[in-house]
């Protein structure tokens, strides 16, 4: 089910009504159960497409039992293990192409989601931060919500009991009109997000990608590099507001709802060092890995190693393999391993950064130049631009990315950085100012989401809107990172 | 009532007023076409429907009137070739001429094209009706290299697009489905009138935009087509075409079969025409070989069919009456045209029809 679609808006608007309107517990559950049932089922179109998503999960729930009954340190670590060697096995990595049984299309959509809150499971289960038993039905709802299946966010099983089982016990009417008003809004701007402005960046980036690959006359020299950089940054922009567009309409219904979904969010590109950008950027993403790799490995790295000197160096060996990790999550082929050992360089190089800095100027010092405009800017700048670039293992196979390799060279490409990061940084900037400069000017406009006429008319409007745009395109603009 | 509900309410109220309001704006400001008057796709930026296929797809009411009618179809050079002001002084006052040519068809474009006409039209009009089929080897790229574009879901032609654009059609893999019954057509044309109407203001604000900072357009009865432009216009067409085998054309050539006999199947007449190229383009290209064979066994197997009339534009073929490697430039349309009504007037579209070839038909003008 898109959720672009007339189908997922409807679907979505019976959930949210047929819960509202059935005031026992029991059935409001049912009914979200029945929900998560349906959404899986329309990715299927014959019935063995889902068996191997559900012996996936059938295994996740055993090893999650015999976790929680036998206490010794080593079932976890076999728990984790098993569960990624069938994970690997059916997400179809390319890598082991060759031994695949498996000929038949089948469910992976939300397998890599599926994966993290199984981990967290298995580990905060062995750990005692969940004492419960978890039953079969919960674990089902909890790893296959139809308001996070694809993406995420991923939400911790502790927040989703509070809110999914215990929400419903709540009446209706406590819903205070503010918050459900916010709640539409919070859809409808999402949906404006996906459809007008990241359809206009995808519009945008498919015209650029198409002249870079496939334009009449080879690109090459300047001309390449400023559509490369012009290319990239504009799949970021596509990227960001379609994926924040999804979190912001799932966010909403899940308010209506009765969940909570944690933010994904904040406001990624004011961040001034990559470190700070993947705190702002797929946030529940980021807080997992943290949890679940980091944290350990550098528990590990520092058990192996204890010197307290060493202890900074060990972190720019732990923030590399996490990135490296978590880029390679991102796809099952090659050129996400490069994709990975570019974040993990990224980060890395940032730690390393930090720590000479810190070294050479002393703390307050760095403190202050960081916080010089242009130091500011450039360093936003940078931070987006090498994000981007790297990003482009997102939209290339391998051999596009050979061609690009060989047509940019070292240079090439260090001359695209140099340019997204400043056309980045300007624009910040000026973005900045114009929004300092005119906000006196536009200070009437709280009126419009708040929950009155005009707010209601102006929901409206942004409704007819994003119809209206989603005609301008040759398609539907779709959601990217389901893809992921 | 929940809360929930109320606001939902409230939403809606607020949805349905604000449409109403911009709906009775935009008919205000762009009034519905006649419904009986002649279609030209070629007007299409100037009517509110802006493209070429959203004109034909939302306008084809007219199409349903019962009088005699000739329906031009083809790519750009039907369009630019043949005028249609001149081409109605030239014939009877009672026929109805509709250009519906679309830039950058491929035969199974044009075929679309035939369905849409058709499925708004009772048998009795389908009698009355003669199709002008324009083509030339550009019209036969496979629809692998012509409609598997990143910017569209694989495979829809511009057709496609339009049907599906505003929900009036659903994708099946059968095929596009109608969600909006054919009485209910116009009606649901007029009620997504704001949504044309805003489109048509930012395309003419592009447009406008486009016109003013880029260089104005040239004459086309002087200017001359360089050696580079001739050389990326070559590149372009193998990028369109792919690389040129003897089984090309196959694919598209079936589909032009299928066409023809869907055409004739209806009850109306074909006039099949292979417009001109200029001699240069025809020189160079890999693909006219290809064509000309494909096309010289086509119109063997085809000139004895009842209502089948083919007409072969090669000696048309001069360097200079081109202002690019295809289109006419537009002093030469005039004797275009005034040779398509030549070849309409001996077999007009009605109930007289029985021969096979029209005047200036006969095989001896067919190139070999």
């Amino acid at each position: 089910m898109e959720l672009t679609s007339l189908s997922f808006a409807t679907f979505v608007a019976a959930v949210v009504i047929a819960v509202d309107l059935f005031p026992s517990h029991t059935l409001r559950l049912s009914i979200l159960t029945s929900a998560n049932f349906i959404f899986v089922a329309t990715y299927i179109t014959e019935l063995r497409q889902i068996v191997p998503a559900l012996v996936f999960l059938l295994l996740c729930y055993v090893t999650i039992r015999l976790v929680r009954r036998c206490r010794s340190g080593i079932t976890p670590l076999i728990g984790i293990g098993l569960v990624l060697v069938v994970y690997v096995y059916v997400k179809k990595f390319s890598f082991f192409d060759h031994i695949y049984p498996l000929k038949f299309p089948y469910l992976v959509v939300g397998l890599s989601y599926m994966l993290f809150r199984v981990i967290h499971l298995i580990v905060d289960v062995h750990s005692g931060d969940i004492t419960e038993r978890i039953k079969p039905l919960t674990f089902f709802n909890y790893t296959c919500n139809f308001l996070t299946f694809i993406s995420g966010p991923i939400q911790s099983y502790q927040e989703f009991a509070r809110g999914f089982i215990a929400s419903q016990r709540q009446t209706r009417d406590e819903f205070n009109s503010d918050y459900v008003f916010c709640a539409f809004h919070r859809i409808i701007y999402g949906y404006a997000k996906v459809i007008i402005v990241s359809g206009i960046a995808n519009y945008l980036y498919l015209y650029i990608r198409q002249r870079i690959f496939a334009g009449d006359t080879e690109l090459a020299g300047r001309n390449l590099i400023v559509e490369y950089g012009c290319c990239s940054v504009m799949y970021t922009v596509y990227l960001y507001f379609n994926f924040s567009g999804y979190m912001d309409i799932v966010i909403g219904v899940g308010r209506l709802l009765g969940q909570d979904l944690p933010e994904n969010f904040n406001k990624p590109f004011l961040a001034r060092n990559f470190l700070e950008f993947w705190t702002r950027w797929h946030m529940t993403l980021s807080q997992w890995f943290k949890t679940y790799l980091f944290n350990p490995l550098m528990s590990m790295l520092i058990g192996r190693i204890p010197q307290p000197v060493m202890v900074p160096y060990l972190g720019i060996m732990a923030f590399f393999i996490t990135f490296f990790v978590m880029g390679v999550w991102h796809g099952t082929t090659i050129v996400f391993v490069i994709y990975g050992l570019l974040m993990g360089a990224g980060a890395s190089a940032n730690k390393l950064w930090q720590l000479v800095m810190v070294d050479r100027l002393g703390r307050e010092r760095y403190r202050r130049l960081s916080e010089q405009p242009l130091y500011m800017y450039f360093s936003r700048g940078l931070t987006t631009g090498f994000f981007s670039l790297g990003l482009t293992c997102l939209w290339v196979n391998m051999d596009q990315l050979h061609r690009l390799w060989d047509a940019l060279g070292p240079a090439g490409l260090s001359s695209a950085l140099l340019l997204s990061a400043t056309g980045c940084g300007i624009a910040m900037f000026l973005h900045d100012f114009l929004l300092l400069q005119t906000k006196k000017w536009f200070s009437w406009t709280a009126i419009l989401s708040q929950r009155n006429v005009f707010g209601n008319f102006w929901c409206a409007a942004e409704i007819l809107l994003i119809f209206t745009v989603s005609t301008f395109f040759h398609k539907t603009p779709e959601f990217v990172y389901r893809a992921f | 009532m929940s809360v929930i509900l109320r606001q939902g309410a409230a939403l809606l109220g607020c949805l349905a007023l604000l449409y109403m309001g911009l709906l009775g704006l935009s008919l205000f400001f762009a009034r519905p076409p006649s419904q009986t008057h002649a279609l030209d796709a070629s007007l299409a930026a100037k009517s509110i429907f802006m493209t070429e296929p959203k004109y034909i797809y939302l306008n084809r009411t007219p199409l349903r009137n019962n009088s005699d009618q000739i329906v031009l179809l083809g790519a750009s050079n039907v369009d630019a070739g043949f005028n249609l002001s001149e081409l109605r002084t030239l014939l009877p006052a009672a026929v109805t001429v509709h250009k519906l040519a679309i830039g950058g068809a491929n035969m199974t474009e044009l075929r679309e094209v035939i369905d849409l006409v058709q499925e708004v039209q009772s048998e009795e009009v389908r009698r009355r009706e003669t199709f002008v089929l324009g083509i030339w080897y550009g019209m036969f790229g496979e629809d692998r290299l012509r409609w598997y574009t990143p910017d569209r879901s694989p495979g829809d032609t511009d057709i496609d697009i339009e049907r599906y654009r505003y929900g009036f059609e659903r994708w099946t893999v059968h095929g596009p489905v109608p969600v909006v019954p054919w009485q209910y057509f116009d009606a649901a044309v007029i009620a997504i009138y704001p949504v044309l109407y805003l489109d048509k203001l930012s395309r003419d604000g592009v447009n406008w935009l486009s016109r003013k900072y880029h260089a104005q357009p040239v004459d086309l009865d002087t200017v001359v087509i360089t050696q580079e432009e001739r050389d990326r216009s070559m590149n372009y067409w193998s990028r369109v075409m792919g690389p040129a085998r003897p089984s090309v054309l196959d694919e598209q050539f079936a589909v032009l079969e299928r066409s023809c006999d869907k055409v004739l199947a209806g009850g109306s007449q074909l006039i099949l025409v292979d417009l001109a190229l200029p001699q240069w383009h025809k020189l160079r290209s890999p693909y006219q070989r290809y064509y000309e064979d494909r096309r010289t066994q086509f119109v063997k197997r085809w000139t004895d069919r009842p209502g089948f009339v083919f007409w072969d534009m090669a000696d048309l073929d001069r360097d200079a009456d081109f202002y690019d490697e295809v289109h006419p430039r537009p002093r030469v349309t005039m004797s275009w045209t005034k040779r398509l009504a030549a070849t309409l007037r001996p077999s007009p579209p009605p109930s007289s029809v029985t021969g096979t070839v029209a005047e200036g038909m006969s095989p001896g003008n067919q190139t070999q």
